[in-house]
C-alpha cells in the first residue's frame, strides 16, 4: 500500500469519525435520527442533497460514458441538471412545508397524511418500495465501495468492501441524519476538488483542448458529434435516453428526505438552489471532461486505462503525487460513501418508522425507539453487506430497476400530492402499486433499461413504438395518468382540500428584511420603536 | 481544431439555462413579492433537539 494514499485518507477517516462523535448528541428522538428535528442547515441539507444523489455513478460511471461516448455524454449532464433543479422547483419547497405541519419523517408518512389514508396501504406500500430498492441500491454501493478500495489500496475486494460498511455503519449508527448530512459536506468538498483538479490537469497533459479534439478526430470523430453520430429521429432518442433521467429525481426518497429536514422551506429557494445548482454544474462539467480528455490522453499514449470507469483513478495513480491522490481515492469514496449512507438510514427508516412503529403499532420511549433505529440500521447493513459479498443476482437485478422503480413508485403521487388539491387516497394507493409491479416486471422481467422491439409478444410491438427509450420515462407518465384518472373518479376529504388551499398561501416579503417569525417575536410596542427608530422619527 | 460550434452550444446552452432557471427560482418571491407563509407549526423543529441547542447558547 502506497504511504501517501494511505495519509490522505486517514486524514479523511479522521474527519468522518469526529463528525460522527460530534453528531451523537443530537440523536436522541425518531424526529432527530431520522430528519435532522428538521432543523438541518441549508448548506448540510442541499449539499447532502447532491452527494446523496451522485454515487460512484460520478468519479467512474460517468467519465466513463464519456471516454467511451465522447460529447452525446454530456447530455446525461443535462438531465442531472435539471432533475435537480426540478426537484426544487417542484418538490423541495412544498414537502418541506407539508413535512413540518405533519410532522412527517419519512416520505410514506407524508403521504399518508397527505391523502388521510387510514387503510395504511401508502404507508406498506411506500415501506416496500423502498425496502426492496433501497437495501438492493445499499448492496450495490457497498460493492462499489470495495472496488474502490481495491483499486487505490490494493487489498482484495471482498476486504474493500468490508471496510466500506464499518466505516459507513459506525457513523450512521453513531450520529443518525446529522451525521449523514455533514458527512456527506464533506464527501461533497472532497469529489468537488477532485473534479476541479482532474480535468486541469488533463488539460495541462494533453496539451490543451485543440490537440485532444485533434487526437479524437483521427482515432474517433463520432466522440465530437453532440448526438454521437445520430441523426434525426435517432438523435431526437439519444438525447431522451440520456435528459429522462430528469423525471426520475422527483421520486428518489434519499434525496428528498433532505428538503424534508431543511431549517426553512423559504432557504431552499435561495440560498438553497444556487448550492445545489452552481455544485452540480461544477462536478458534471469536471467528470464529463475528465473522462472526454482521458479518452484522448490514453490515445496519445500519455495514459493507461484498463477500463473506461477507472479513468479518474487511473489518472490520480499514474499522474499525481501519491498523497494528492490519496485525496481523490478518498474522493471517489465519498461518492460511494454519501449516497450509501444516505440510503442505508432511508431504508433502516422504512423499517423503523413505517413498519414497526407506523403499521405495528409499536411505540416505546424516545431513546429506544433511536436505538431501534440503531438496531436496523445494523441489520439492513449485514443484510447489504452479504448481498455485496455473495453478488446475490436477484439483488442486482433490483439494482437495475432501483431508479426508474423508486422514480416511478414516488415521482408521480409526490408531484400530484403537492401541486394537486383533487388527488385521492385511491389514486396514490393504485398509482404506487402499479409504479411498484409495473417497473418490477417491465425492466426486471421484459425490456430491462429501455424499451426493445425484441422483447416478447405484445411487449414487441410496444417495444417498438418506443425502441431505446427508457422504460422508467414513459412509465413515469403512464402512472401519473393513472393516478389523475383514479383521483378524477374518487373524491378526496373535503378537509385534505381546504388545507391544501391554504397550507401554499402566499404573504408580502418584509420590507425590513425581517421574517414574520421575527416580527411576531417582539410586542407591538417593540416594532412601533424599532419603526420610529428606523425613520428618524425620534 | 477545438470543439465545433455544435459541440460548445451543446455544452453552454443547457448550462445557461440551467443558470437562468436557478436565477428564476431563487429570486421568485423578489420578482413577485410574495413568499410562502411559514410559521412555528410548519417549521415544527424537535422539541428535544431546541431544548438541547439552547442550553448549548445555539439557538
Amino acid at each position: 500500500m502506497n504511504a501517501g494514499i494511505a495519509l490522505g485518507f486517514l486524514i479523511y477517516l479522521g474527519i468522518l469519525a469526529y463528525i460522527g462523535w460530534w453528531a451523537n448528541k443530537y440523536t436522541k428522538t425518531e424526529d432527530q435520527y431520522f430528519v435532522g428535528g428538521r432543523k438541518v442547515h441549508v448548506l448540510a441539507a442541499t449539499l447532502s442533497d447532491k452527494a446523496s444523489d451522485f454515487s460512484g455513478w460520478l468519479m467512474l460511471g460517468y467519465p466513463g460514458a464519456a471516454f467511451k461516448a465522447g460529447l452525446g455524454a454530456f447530455w446525461a449532464a443535462i438531465g442531472c441538471l435539471f432533475g435537480t433543479l426540478a426537484d426544487y422547483v417542484l418538490i423541495g419547497p412544498r414537502l418541506r412545508i407539508y413535512a413540518g405541519k405533519f410532522r412527517a419523517i419519512t416520505v410514506p408518512d407524508y403521504l399518508e397524511a397527505r391523502l388521510k389514508d387510514d387503510t395504511k396501504l401508502i404507508r406498506i406500500l411506500g415501506a416496500l418500495i423502498i425496502l426492496i430498492f433501497m437495501s438492493a441500491y445499499v448492496a450495490a454501493q457497498f460493492a462499489a465501495g470495495g472496488k474502490t478500495f481495491a483499486e487505490g489500496f490494493g487489498i482484495s475486494v471482498n476486504t474493500g468492501i468490508l471496510i466500506t460498511v464499518i466505516i459507513l455503519t459506525a457513523y450512521v449508527i453513531t450520529g443518525g441524519f446529522f451525521a449523514v448530512v455533514w458527512t456527506d459536506v464533506v464527501q461533497a468538498g472532497f469529489m468537488l476538488l477532485t473534479l476541479i483538479i482532474m480535468p486541469l490537469l488533463a488539460l495541462s497533459k494533453i496539451g490543451g483542448l485543440g490537440r485532444a479534439t485533434e487526437i479524437m478526430s483521427q482515432v474517433e470523430p463520432s466522440h465530437l458529434h453532440p448526438f454521437g453520430g445520430a441523426a434525426g429521429i435517432a438523435a431526437l432518442i439519444f438525447a431522451i435516453g440520456y435528459a429522462s433521467w430528469i423525471v426520475g429525481y422527483l421520486g428518489q426518497p434519499h434525496i428528498v428526505t433532505r428538503y424534508m429536514s431543511v431549517e426553512d422551506p423559504r432557504k431552499l429557494r435561495r440560498p438553497g438552489i444556487f448550492i445545489s445548482g452552481t455544485w452540480t454544474i461544477i462536478v458534471l462539467w469536471g467528470a464529463f471532461f475528465a473522462g472526454f480528455l482521458g479518452f484522448a490522453m490514453a490515445k496519445a499514449g500519455i495514459l493507461t486505462v484498463s477500463d473506461p470507469e477507472r479513468v479518474i483513478p487511473a489518472m490520480a495513480v499514474e499522474l499525481m503525487p501519491s498523497w494528492i491522490a490519496g485525496f481523490v481515492i478518498a474522493g471517489i469514496i465519498s461518492a460511494v460513501m454519501s449516497t450509501a449512507d444516505s440510503q442505508l438510514l432511508v431504508a433502516s427508516s422504512a423499517i423503523t418508522r413505517d413498519v414497526y412503529h407506523k403499521v405495528l403499532g409499536k411505540e416505546l420511549g424516545k431513546k429506544q425507539m433511536v436505538n431501534i433505529g440503531r438496531l436496523v440500521v445494523l441489520g439492513v447493513a449485514i443484510f447489504a453487506l452479504y448481498s455485496a459479498l455473495t453478488g446475490s443476482k436477484v439483488v442486482y437485478q433490483m439494482v437495475a430497476t432501483a431508479w426508474g422503480g423508486l422514480a416511478v413508485g414516488f415521482g408521480p403521487i409526490l408531484t400530484l400530492s403537492l401541486w394537486w388539491k383533487r388527488v385521492t387516497k385511491e389514486g396514490g394507493i393504485v398509482g404506487m402499486a402499479y409504479g411498484l409491479l409495473s417497473e418490477v416486471l417491465l425492466e426486471a422481467k421484459i425490456y430491462g433499461w429501455a424499451f426493445t422491439k425484441d422483447a416478447p409478444g405484445i411487449f414487441g410491438t410496444i417495444g417498438g413504438w418506443f425502441q431505446d427509450i427508457p422504460v422508467f420515462f414513459i412509465n413515469f407518465f403512464v402512472t401519473l395518468f393513472v393516478i389523475i384518472i383514479v383521483s378524477l373518479l374518487t373524491k378526496p376529504p373535503e378537509e385534505i382540500v381546504k388545507t391544501h388551499e391554504n397550507i401554499f398561501k402566499k404573504v408580502p416579503i418584509q420590507s425590513s428584511g425581517k421574517t414574520i417569525m421575527e416580527t411576531r417575536a417582539k410586542s407591538q410596542f417593540e416594532n412601533v420603536a424599532e419603526f420610529v427608530k428606523a425613520k428618524s422619527l425620534a | 481544431m477545438g470543439l465545433s460550434g455544435a459541440a460548445w452550444a451543446t455544452l453552454i446552452i443547457p448550462t445557461l439555462l440551467g443558470i437562468l432557471t436557478m436565477l428564476l427560482y431563487g429570486y421568485w418571491d423578489k420578482i413577485t413579492g410574495k413568499e410562502y407563509y411559514v410559521d412555528d407549526e410548519i417549521l415544527a423543529y424537535d422539541e428535544d433537539l431546541m431544548e438541547a441547542l439552547k442550553k448549548e447558547g445555539k439557538a
